[in-house]
């Protein structure tokens, strides 16, 4: 096949078909297929330069690859996100090294002295009643101050380059996992058991603001951008989060409310990111029209046969990630034991298209350098091979 | 069926208004509230952790059979007598330093109380000098090392070189978990054990508890 831009290979292997060879992302998915910082500034080192890095995600502390990263390593997809100086984040340091601050719903986040994240510590509806988030403070789901300029940029993007423009939106993506930031883990799993209800109520409110927040950013960039992501975690490392009929009576029909109005709204495919062992349910991530799903985390239970994830789900579903296991492979073993994997996995899931490789999740500060850099050049010299068989 | 399996079967549906009226009518029915606690709730909450283990429940679950649990224990305990509820073990847990997951942690927490083992948390992004000053403090037969993260794993080798400077790591087991976690890498970290989920967790303390 003739050399394709990235744009219409990214497209056409969302459409399940076959590519030149198989696209990468590396930071389109903003925090979650890049580098932590500390990798992505290793990085920077080997390559040969030292520029100031842009966070992409307060969350996640990744990096936002520059262009001299993407070209580098043929990365075929660009993040549109909400830069973090529109967050208005007011960071406090604790005497202990540790920093934090608190969200516009309240959560408090806080990431360790020498930590890597920010995770959610204080939850402002933690023991809710239906009447507190009746009463509770919503954001505004059709305030666009977030929103603003992203379309310009997108319009730039689209008509200077050849990217796939992809669209990280309210949340993180998350539908019901902002639940659990607003009440507490705890708080939330038991309240699904005995108080569907107040579940219900929340889901309702979060829905509501997807959808405004959806339909400012839509109509700022939905002309230009090609895929859309979506995130909710459903597993652990080796069981379901919670029973899959939970999901589905509570969790999926706002879902698939947030999927509808998105597809109603633009000619975009929807990328899902859910790791842990959730074979169970990635025929309910087809049913409510999700197109893609990232991103395989093959070291989770029952996930690492991913050839017959492909036979199962392939026609059907794009697998995006899944290009080296992370936890022990990628970070502990050598550059040709990488390579290997990385073979593998696109030998497994490579064929007829619906294949989108990136990292499982970002790279993290401990990957050695020689891995990092051997695990993005078989990306592409394994998916180049793989169609010219 | 016998009052203390009832006990037992709604503390595994986490029906916590049950539990309380079964557990008062046990009372009032004359039966040992020691009896009541180790046949009803511990009972409960060890099938609860079995059937966690065989993903026949999941998080959700354990978390109010956990709650159906403590209340039970909060109308026992004026009740219960002195050595009714001698913990069979003391265990330390927490999230190591860098890491503020808890999630896998507090589930352990309740799966080692329903295993009748005293447990004192220490929460997340805990130090080793934190941990080795408990240690000196509460006198636990077990140490439980929660990490989330790849890159926070490591600290639970860090804990155990402490605990090896303080000379006080053979008056420990050294317990580790969490998603990056493996055997080899907990037998290379000379932990003295790996569990891979909280119920197997609870198995095993319980094992190391009867042993000391």
């Amino acid at each position: 096949m003739s050399s394709l831009k990235s744009r219409e290979r990214v497209i056409r292997a969302l459409n399940h078909k076959e590519t030149d060879r198989i696209p990468i992302d590396i930071g389109g998915i903003y925090n979650l297929t890049t580098l932590h910082k500390d990798a992505y500034k290793k990085l920077q080192k080997y390559l040969g330069y030292n520029n100031k890095i842009t966070i992409s995600s307060m969350l996640s502390q990744t990096a936002f690859p520059d262009e001299y990263v993407r070209q580098r390593f043929k990365a075929d997809c660009y993040p549109l996100y909400m830069p973090l100086d529109k967050m208005n984040i007011n960071l406090q340091w604790d005497k202990d090294g540790s920093s934090w601050y608190k969200d516009e719903w309240g959560v408090k986040w806080m990431c360790p002295a020498n930590g890597l994240y920010y995770d959610p510590v204080g939850h402002p509806l933690e023991g809710c009643t239906l009447e507190d988030i009746d009463k509770f403070n919503w954001p505004d789901p059709n305030d666009n101050s977030k929103w603003l300029g992203m379309g310009k940029r997108a319009k730039d993007l689209y008509e200077n380059t050849d990217y796939a423009l992809v669209v990280n939106g309210p949340f993180n993506g998350g539908v019901y996992v902002p639940c659990q930031w607003l009440m507490g883990y705890e708080d939330f799993f038991i309240k699904m058991m005995i108080e569907p209800e107040i579940i219900e109520a929340m889901l309702e409110k979060i829905v509501e603001y997807h959808i405004g927040q959806w339909n400012l950013i839509l109509d700022e960039v939905g002309k230009y951008a090609q895929v859309v992501v979506l995130s909710d975690d459903l597993g652990t490392q080796n069981a379901p989060l919670m029973r899959p009929s939970l999901y589905r009576q509570l969790i999926k029909p706002a879902q698939a409310k947030v999927v509808n109005f998105i597809k109603s709204k633009a000619d975009v495919k929807i990328v899902y990111h859910c790791d842990g062992a959730i074979s169970e349910f990635i025929s309910d991530f087809i049913d409510i029209g999700v197109d893609a799903w990232n991103p395989v985390q093959v070291s989770a239970d029952g996930m690492d046969d991913t050839a017959k994830l492909k036979k199962e789900y392939g026609d059907k579903l794009t697998f995006w990630g899944a290009g080296c296991e992370s936890q022990t492979v990628l970070s502990t073993k050598t550059p040709e034991d990488i390579r290997e994997e990385v073979k593998r996995r696109i030998n497994d899931l490579g064929s007829d298209g619906g294949l989108i490789l990136a990292s499982i999740h970002n790279i993290q500060k401990d990957v050695p350098i020689e891995n990092i850099v051997a695990f993005y050049d078989a990306l592409y010299e394994f998916g180049t091979a793989f169609y010219q068989k | 069926m016998k009052i203390t399996d009832q006990i037992s079967e709604s503390l595994q549906q986490g029906k916590l208004e049950d539990v309380k009226e079964l557990i008062n009518k046990a009372l009032e029915d004359g039966i040992l509230p020691k009896v009541i606690l180790n046949e009803g709730l511990l009972e409960g909450m060890s099938t609860i952790g079995q059937k966690f283990k065989n993903n026949e429940v999941f998080v959700p679950d354990v978390l109010i059979a956990a709650r159906a649990m403590n209340g039970g224990i909060e109308i026992l305990k004026p009740k219960l007598v002195d050595g009714d509820v001698k913990p069979i073990a003391r265990a330390i847990l927490c999230t190591v330093k860098g890491d503020m997951h808890d999630i896998g942690k507090n589930l352990v927490k309740m799966m080692l109380e329903g295993k009748g083992i005293e447990v004192i948390d220490l929460g997340v992004n805990v130090s080793e000098d934190s941990i080795v000053e408990a240690v000196k403090k509460y006198k636990p037969q077990i140490v439980g090392l929660s990490a989330l993260l790849t890159t926070t794993m490591h600290q639970q080798k860090v804990v155990i070189n402490s605990l090896e400077e303080a000379g006080l790591r053979d008056k420990v087991k050294v317990m580790v978990g969490g998603a990056p976690v493996t055997q080899t890498f907990a037998s290379k970290i000379g932990a003295d054990a790996y569990t891979s989920d909280a119920a197997t967790c609870s198995e095993v303390a319980e094992k190391f508890a009867l042993e000391v």
